[in-house]
């Protein structure tokens, strides 16, 4: 079996995340970025099956500017045979990674395709639902349970009302959740190892994908901040202020 | 033009989330329309024609659809979807295994999580894990 794992390149997760001044986006220069923090969790859930031997290959793919490479090296320093590059500038949004990726599986035919639930920036949680419906697949989002049974994969799913188990043929579109497993850190020998693993490089445009956006980003803003409370001396002063000033009863 | 509105039930009753997304796809046209997917769900389809803001009730039903699955509701939606300028859902774990799939098989992109309606194609959702806004226009027709 091979899997393809899909990694973005995102501000890390411990980063206090600041508006430009202009609205036209958050600061992302000097600002520390890393991987997605559930595509960590992909990651480490293809490298867990390729340790119980039931994968033979994984392909780590990252789509976005020169130094989203660092991601894919990241991949191949905790066990990803080779990397992919599909270099772009600028925002790419959901549906024009789900298109790159879809000629990445034509071209590398894997049985199964591993990404995050959704991206810590953007939030959108959309990739995996795309790339499934365009390859016609299967998918299996939210996953945080993997089983692999011949050739059909049971997973455990968080949804809101609590875990949902189903069952998906393979080839299948997967995306992963935190609590899938816990991520490894990468040894100083397997980094330099990484190092001499290969990464081809592409563009959208050598896949044939036009990439441009569709949706336009207006600005960017902070939500209002909250308003420090009032203290209120007595019962009836709160009755009266719930009662003409909040209005609530 | 109008609203598709999908709703999600459990084929016994309304999920309350559908009620937060019939109100913000009221607030793009007041031509609502929803579509009820499932099996013997007729309870739900009589439930969602006594909302005012519902001007319209498609139900489909057949034995595939009893479980929700995306795989088998996508092809659905994007055939009942032709003649709607956008198709709505909730924002949560229903809408959000669902709406991309459907999204991916018109050629659209999504706009997820939205807060706020300015106007048929201008949309407010959070971004970093809501510490953040962003104010988007949409440059095309369906949305999600």
């Amino acid at each position: 079996m091979k899997i393809l794992v899909a990694v973005k390149r995102v501000i890390d997760y411990n980063v206090q995340i600041r508006v430009k001044e202009d609205g036209t986006g958050v600061v992302t220069d000097n600002v520390k970025m890393s991987t997605n923090p559930p595509d960590d969790n992909a990651i480490e859930e293809a490298v867990k099956i390729k340790e119980a031997g039931k994968a033979t290959e994984i392909v780590a793919v990252t789509i976005g500017e020169e130094k989203a490479q660092e991601t894919v090296r990241k991949a191949l320093a905790v066990g990803a045979d080779r990397g992919i590059h599909v270099k772009i500038d600028g925002i790419v949004e959901p549906l024009a990674v789900a298109k790159i990726l879809q000629k990445i599986v034509d071209k590398e035919k894997p049985d199964l395709v591993f990404m995050g639930k959704q991206a810590i920036d953007d939030d959108c949680n959309q990739t995996g639902q795309m790339l499934s419906a365009l390859l016609n697949w299967p998918q299996a989002t939210f996953a945080s349970k993997i089983d692999i049974k011949d050739n059909k994969l049971e997973i455990i799913r968080e949804i809101d009302e609590g875990l949902e188990t189903i069952e998906v043929n393979v080839p299948a579109v997967v995306t992963c959740d935190l609590r899938l497993n816990e991520p490894r850190y990468a040894s100083l020998p397997n980094i330099m190892k990484a190092k001499k693993k290969p990464i081809d490089e592409l563009s959208a445009a050598d896949l044939g994908v036009d990439a441009a956006p569709r949706v336009q980003q207006i600005k960017v803003e902070e939500p209002p901040k909250r308003k420090a409370g009032i203290k209120v001396s007595s019962v009836a002063e709160l009755v009266q202020k719930l009662k003409n000033e909040a209005k609530v009863i | 033009m109008s609203i598709l509105l999908i709703a999600e039930h459990n084929n016994k009753e309304l999920r309350p989330f559908t009620l937060n997304a019939i109100t913000a796809a009221s607030q793009i046209d007041s031509d609502v329309h929803a579509l009820l997917i499932g099996n013997n769900c007729s309870e739900v389809a009589k439930a969602l024609s006594e909302i005012p803001l519902v001007k319209k009730v498609i139900q489909a039903e057949a034995s595939h659809y009893e479980n929700f699955l995306p795989e088998n509701f996508a092809p659905l939606v994007v055939k009942a979807s032709e003649n709607y300028s956008h198709v709505v859902s909730s924002a949560n774990t229903f809408g959000k295994n669902l709406m991309p799939r459907i999204a991916a098989l018109l050629d659209t992109s999504q706009v997820s999580d939205i807060i706020k309606v300015i106007s048929p194609d201008t949309f407010i959702r959070p971004i970093y894990a809501a510490m953040h806004l962003q104010l988007l226009k949409a440059m095309i027709q369906k949305n999600a």
